[in-house]
């Protein structure tokens, strides 16, 4: 069975995934990415937000990383903003990630430009806040 | 800059000013052919853990250009390559504009 944590990062990417003008997706990349525009998904951890018999709730972030590359300042603000709008459209739907998880809420978002870089890139990170619940002992069992 | 300091850096201009570019800019009706030193660095730590941009830049020495390079007008042409000022030091120390750049389309 796939951990209820892996079937949330899953369905988080293949719903980015199909956000359009996106030419990578990597799931917790050790790298910069190769093509533009790219999103990166970091899984940094969840603790236990409860316990009731027979079942476990998870409390979790998960972080997307966007990027975008463009010789107009302006208009590379304006992609990074777009990607952002389009990543919480695609990710922020009822039930949360089609039922997998039990409720996804958007966090804090920072945005940054890559300093003195060759290249006008721009990053922005927007960290979700999970909540799921899996069997209680078995994480990979839907509660 | 005492003398044997215009010396030393007269020098190391020899040897380092050697890149060939063109630059247009204030004060310059026609493009103007300079040799410059030109450096290509890892550019400072940014989003994610890899370091895949770059750090460009190039010394304009006062003498050879009659205004300050310029975001939005100036323009660097090395090889195939056409470059905009993102960040202009005024290095009076050693008399020139020291610039980076960013790849950029040509003036229209």
């Amino acid at each position: 069975m796939t951990a209820v944590l892996l079937q949330c990062v899953n369905e988080v990417a293949a719903r980015l995934s199909a956000i359009q003008g996106i030419k990578e997706l990597e799931i917790m990349p050790s790298g910069d990415p190769a093509k533009f525009h790219a999103l990166h998904i970091f899984y940094p951890g969840h603790d236990p937000s409860g316990e009731e018999p027979g079942a476990t709730r998870y409390a979790a972030n998960i972080e997307i990383v966007g990027f975008v590359e463009n010789r107009d300042g302006a208009q590379a603000f304006a992609d990074l903003a777009g990607l952002y709008a389009a990543a919480v459209a695609s990710l922020l739907t009822e039930p949360p990630l089609g039922g997998i998880a039990e409720t996804i809420n958007e966090g804090s978002f920072r945005a940054l430009t890559a300093p003195l870089a060759n290249i006008r890139r721009l990053s922005f990170s927007l960290v979700l806040s999970l909540g799921f619940a899996a069997k209680r002992g078995d994480p990979a069992q839907p509660a | 800059m005492l003398p044997h300091e215009a010396v030393a850096l007269a020098a190391i201009d020899t040897v380092y000013a050697q890149e060939a570019i063109t630059y247009v800019g204030p004060g310059i009706a026609e493009p103007l052919a300079l040799t410059v030193s030109w450096s290509d660095l890892q550019a400072p730590a940014f989003e994610g853990y890899g370091a895949s941009t770059r750090s460009i830049s190039c010394e304009l020495l006062y003498a050879d250009v009659p205004e300050e390079p310029d975001k939005a007008d100036s323009r660097i042409v090395r090889g195939a390559e056409v470059y905009r000022p993102i960040d202009v030091t005024r290095a009076d120390g050693m008399a020139r504009w020291i610039v980076y750049l960013e790849h950029a389309e040509p003036l229209a």
